[in-house]
């Protein structure tokens, strides 16, 4: 009976975790982001507005404007982003023509300057948010 | 050392690592800290330690290629599972320290990665991989400890069942 009680509160525990992260990550109702998109060479290849509404994740609007490819289970280069899913979620290795290999480099995400640290399938929403994907060398310093 | 208990750590090895690899589609939720606890209690220090090597290059053979940035924290973390075990844990076999050790060790492990991953990407804010890694962490803590609890006692009896009519029969074969 001890052990199940532990057990019990262990599991509850862990889900009220998940809860609380998922509670304090939420997108705002509405809004406007913008996303900037930098290449190897450090130019912006694009800086364009779009309007959000509760229900949008930032992965459905860069898979309605741009072209992007993500990592599949063996990190390798796939344009099937919809067929992949799951707890840790998707990996953005392509938008338009930057393309990343994962093991040298990858598409950092910065939501206003700063580095995110989520991933693409959990960065919340939040209006006059600016998300800037920048091509990456690994090892490189952010 | 003997070639039963030779056997048995290379047994120990392929189980190990085989449901690993059948539970990778789970994120940190595997039997990986529950086996390395019953084996480290079954084994000396020393096989425990050739046990956790094995593992770990077996391991990375597989799935990384040997990236001494993943190798090396490895070999670290779950090294401090023998080292624990004959040190503070003093070779406990009751299944709530060790399942409180078991959920220490879910964020250790993970922690251990930070200044590797540190290096390697040149990222150098701490907090990033802090936050960025600890719901995976609350996850493998949460099964390490649920599985020890649960399973370290039967599966450590079973171990040592074999381990002494192996024994026995050998005995009674050298006799």
């Amino acid at each position: 009976m001890k052990k199940l009680v532990i057990t019990f509160i262990v599991i509850l525990a862990t889900i009220a975790s998940f809860f609380v992260s998922n509670y304090f990550n939420t997108n705002d109702y509405d809004g406007e982001i913008t996303i900037i998109v930098v290449d190897q060479i450090g130019d912006i290849i694009s800086n364009e507005q779009y309007l959000f509404i509760e229900e949008d994740t930032l992965f459905n609007i860069l898979d309605d404007n741009y072209v992007i490819g993500c990592a599949d289970s063996n990190y390798n280069l796939t344009s099937d982003c919809a067929e992949i899913s799951g707890i840790s979620g998707r990996i953005i290795l392509k938008i338009g023509d930057i393309e990343t290999d994962w093991d040298n480099t990858y598409i950092a995400i910065y939501i206003n300057d700063d580095y995110s640290t989520f991933g693409i399938d959990n960065v919340a929403l939040r209006d006059g948010d600016v998300y800037r994907f920048e091509y990456k060398e690994v090892g490189d310093d952010n | 050392m003997e070639t039963r208990k030779l056997i048995m750590i290379a047994i120990a090895i392929s189980i190990t690592f085989v449901q690993e690899q059948m539970l990778l589609f789970l994120p940190n939720i595997q039997f990986t800290v529950l086996l390395v606890i019953v084996f480290t209690s079954v084994f000396t220090f020393k096989e425990s330690i050739i046990f956790i090597i094995g593992y770990v290059l077996l391991d990375n053979m597989y799935m990384g290629g040997f990236n001494l940035f993943y190798m090396i924290p490895m070999l670290f973390a779950w090294s401090l599972i023998p080292i624990a075990y004959h040190t503070i844990l003093r070779k406990t076999n009751n299944e709530y320290y060790l399942g409180l050790f078991a959920f220490i060790f879910g964020f250790v492990y993970g922690w251990s990665f930070i200044p590797f991953n540190m290096i390697q990407t040149g990222i150098d804010n701490f907090y990033i991989y802090l936050s960025a890694d600890i719901i995976f962490e609350v996850i493998m803590a949460a099964t390490g400890f649920v599985t020890v609890v649960w399973m370290f006692k039967p599966l450590n009896k079973v171990l040592k069942t074999v381990l002494n009519t192996q024994a026995l029969v050998i005995k009674k074969a050298y006799k």
